[in-house]
């Protein structure tokens, strides 16, 4: 049967479904108790901070109600910057301000937000209308990443960011995260922007993914979105490999993003990412996994510092000729 | 690793649960399909009247048991009445009182009956002295130039019965006859003659009188047949001589001459009686009980319980089937839903308002309820007066909704009074928020993905064998319980996971 065989050829790809990563690695390599960590981005902010990570310097937190008067003066000496909810998922609720226009705010997407709009919003994400289950939530007002040029033609306003999937601090695989016209300038692939992999010896990108398509050009601006060398890699590999120690989560992701002036910021880690990662890369998690499963079993001491793991990633994760569909 | 101690949790429940389950089946012969539809009808009698500013009273026959019949529950719905009861010889007789009635009262009496085979063999009839009517001058040469006339005609007493009611019956009856039964004479009257006639003759006889329990008639009538004793069994004859055997599906309510009900104190009193078939197998199952030797209270717990909660439980013990599911639909299949159980519980409500009337009224109040709710964004709200006011939204609808279908006469519109409001609410609010941030598509998608979820729990939850055997065999749900935990650890694709990996098949094998 069709079904069947395709189901036998995708689990010898390795390719990781849901169940699979809630079941296999999700529940069983990170606990519970550290959730709280990646779920709440003001102390993943903190914790990354200490370890010296850079991250988007915070202007403000607004966490009750009769605060959200304090939003002016938080925001008095910024022109730009961005709201959201510390727990919040799937890139909900997040606003992106790019300047202002009298007493509103001009957001990423073109439009205008009156100060009135920008309260009642504050006052949505403090009542949890984007959180995790719908618990009271903060809001985190913080500056807007001014992103590298190298993205210029490549991403329709907003802000790429790059993800990379680490399992206990080594890199296992990293896509590159496309705003669009149709994702308003969110990087969130459900919501229609391109994820675009990366070989992880080079930082270079593969193919892009859009809507579980392969596409090779950005549909916004025509330009190839294949090719691209991905600035400050090696530094993004070692933030990727440090974040296991913020944690201590076993399986998670790290997102982040370059900005033009303080090069790799971390912009928030996650317990559960996404599996779209192995389009955008033509290539299943579950065989990468192994390998490290494997070391870690036989020799875990050689991937107990950052640099070894970084090397260990470079190593043995090279895209496979087949990641590469000709276009 | 964990998994073994899943796999063997899994087994030992699957186990335990299908061996108590085969033990019923083989050892103890429970029927593993829910047979035929139980032989039960629901009676309902209302008496109205004009209270007279004072004391009433309605007095009321109550049945009781037959070989054929067993009343399996009897309630009045009677505010303010007090009720006594009495054994009189023709019958128990409720007594409702009031001390103080002003204006129209209503009294309602409800009861239930079970009806099983008729035996072969007609009752015993007790030997008893007779009673001879209380008739007097005209009426009682009347009645004895009558029984003189059928005395010289019959031998046994059910002959000479039979004769009777052949001269009451005619259509043009003699005078003696028509001094007895006065002008109007229906049935009623006329078995009460015959009884009364009978009984100067020192044979001893009894007007009966009851209902047909038949299907679909709006206003019951009663019926009325006669018994007579003889040799030591009561032998029964109807008030027509032309079909003078009483139908099986005739039901003894009271006997003798007394009305069915009375009312002291009271003006302009009126009856009416409506029967109703009650498709109810725990009713059924409660009877069986005592029937049932070698059940105990591991095999037969569920019907040792009331019946009012057997009924919850019948509901209940399938919904863990609907929930599996939902898990397989979910991890397994893939399929999107608001909320984890959303769907189980409209299926519920489905179970109500039956399904086409269910998904109607779903999507019109959640359609409704939406577009307040976006209407609504615009007005800034906070969320839990939001949530508030788009749950009122909700009830409001519900109302409309039931106020117009009864207008036309809908009467499955009625019934989206079932529907659970706080799971709309959620549901309208979830959308809302899903419209917002990630487009109508996404939204739709879900809301029918939802809607579909739920049709295909309900066709499943209320399928009779489903029901039947988790509340017969309710070790079904350690079954059940062992596959949700098997699911839990299941780490293969979702079917929709199938295509969406689709393009990472290529390649090596």
């Amino acid at each position: 049967m069709e079904i069947v065989d395709l189901y036998r050829r995708l689990r010898a790809n390795g390719v990781l479904g849901l169940n699979g990563r809630n079941a296999d690695y999700q529940l069983v390599h990170n606990q519970r108790k550290f959730f709280p960590l990646v779920d709440d981005k003001l102390k993943s902010k903190r914790l990354a901070e200490a370890a010296g990570i850079a991250v988007p310097p915070l202007f403000g937190v607004i966490e009750y109600p009769h605060e959200v008067r304090t939003f002016d003066a938080i925001v008095q000496n910024h022109e730009d910057f961005v709201v959201k909810p510390a727990e919040g998922s799937g890139g909900d609720g997040i606003l992106v301000v790019v300047g202002r226009d009298g007493a509103g705010f001009r957001l990423a997407g073109g439009t205008v937000m009156s100060a009135d709009e920008m309260r009642f919003h504050i006052n949505n994400i403090l009542a949890g209308t984007f959180s995790l289950g719908g618990q009271p939530d903060k809001a985190l007002i913080e500056y807007r990443i001014r992103f590298d040029p190298v993205f210029k033609g490549i991403a329709f306003q907003g802000v790429p960011d790059i993800r990379i999937i680490v399992f206990y601090g080594v890199p296992v695989m990293a896509m590159t995260r496309l705003p669009t016209q149709e994702s308003s300038g969110k990087a969130n692939l459900h919501q229609g922007a391109i994820g675009a992999g990366i070989d992880m010896t080079t930082g270079r990108t593969l193919n892009a993914v859009w809507h579980d398509r392969i596409i090779t050009a950005h549909p916004d601006t025509g330009a190839p979105v294949s090719g691209v060398q991905i600035p400050h890699w090696e530094i993004l590999l070692h933030h990727a490999a440090r974040s296991f120690d913020l944690t201590h989560l076993g399986y998670q992701g790290i997102d982040m993003v370059l900005d033009s002036e303080r090069g790799p910021v971390m912009l928030e880690l996650n317990a559960r990412p996404g599996l779209s990662i192995q389009i955008a890369n033509g290539e299943g998690l579950g065989l990468r996994l192994g390998l490290i499963d494997r070391q870690l079993r036989d020799a875990p001491e050689t991937l107990a510092e950052t640099e070894e793991r970084v090397a260990f990633a470079k190593a043995h994760f090279a895209p496979r000729p087949s990641a590469q569909i000709p276009a | 690793m964990k998994n073994r101690t899943v796999y063997v949790l899994a087994a030992l429940f699957a186990a335990a649960g299908l061996a108590l389950f085969a033990y019923k089946v083989l050892a103890l012969e429970f029927p593993l399909s829910p047979g035929d539809t139980p032989d039960n009808w629901a009676v309902e009698t209302r008496v109205t009247f004009q209270a007279a500013d004072g004391p009433a009273t309605v007095r009321l026959f109550i049945p009781r048991n037959t070989r054929t019949y067993t009343i399996l529950d009897q309630s009045f719905v009677s505010r303010g009445y007090a009720l006594t009861t009495e054994l009189t010889p023709d019958g128990r007789m409720a007594h409702l009182t009031r001390r103080q009635a002003k204006g129209p009262q209503t009294v309602y009496f409800r009861f239930l009956i079970h009806r099983s085979e008729p035996p072969a063999t007609p009752p015993v009839a007790d030997p008893a002295p007779v009673q001879p009517p209380p008739w007097k001058g005209l009426r009682l040469v009347a009645a004895r130039a009558l029984l003189d006339q059928i005395r010289g005609e019959g031998k046994t007493a059910t002959d000479m019965a039979a004769t009777l009611i052949k001269r009451l019956a005619a259509t043009d009856p003699d005078d003696a006859a028509r001094s007895l039964l006065g002008k109007t004479a229906g049935a009623e009257r006329l078995v009460d003659v015959a009884a009364g006639v009978l009984a100067l003759g020192g044979i001893q006889a009894r007007s009966v009188h009851g209902i047909a329990l038949v299907e679909g008639q709006k206003t019951v009538h009663t019926v009325h047949w006669l018994e007579i004793a003889e040799a030591g069994a009561w032998q029964r004859m109807t008030a027509d001589p032309t079909a003078p055997q009483v139908p099986a599906t005739w039901f003894p309510w009271w006997r003798g001459t007394t009305k069915l009900a009375q009312v002291d104190g009271g003006s302009h009193p009126k009856l009416r009686i409506t029967v109703e078939r009650a498709a109810d197998q725990a009713i059924v199952d409660s009877l069986s009980q005592d029937q049932a030797q070698a059940k105990n209270l591991l095999t037969s717990a569920m019907a040792s319980l009331p019946l009012e909660v057997q009924q919850v439980y019948r509901v209940l013990l399938v919904v863990p089937l609907g929930v599996l599911l939902l898990v397989i639909l979910r991890n397994v299949i893939g399929l999107k839903s608001f909320g984890t159980f959303m769907p189980v519980l409209i299926a519920l409500a489905f179970r109500e308002t039956q399904l086409l009337w269910g998904i109607v009224l779903f999507t019109v109040i959640v359609a409704i309820g939406l577009a307040i709710r976006l209407w609504m964004e615009s007005l800034r709200l906070l969320v839990v007066p939001r949530l508030a006011a788009v749950l009122i939204v909700v009830v409001g609808a519900m109302a409309v909704l039931s106020i117009a279908s009864a207008q036309f006469g809908l009467t499955g519109g009625l019934s989206v009074a079932l529907f659970p409001m706080v799971i709309l609410t959620m549901t309208v609010e979830r959308m809302s928020v899903i419209w917002d941030e990630r487009g109508p598509r996404d939204a739709m998608q879900q809301g029918i993905g939802s809607l579909f979820v739920a049709t295909i729990c309900y066709l499943l939850m209320s399928h009779p064998l489903v029901e039947h055997l988790f509340f017969q065999f309710p070790e079904l749900l350690l079954v059940v319980l062992a596959a949700v935990l098997l699911l839990g650890r299941y780490s293969g694709y979702r079917l929709t996971e199938l295509y969406r990996f689709k393009p990472l098949a290529g390649g090596g094998r």
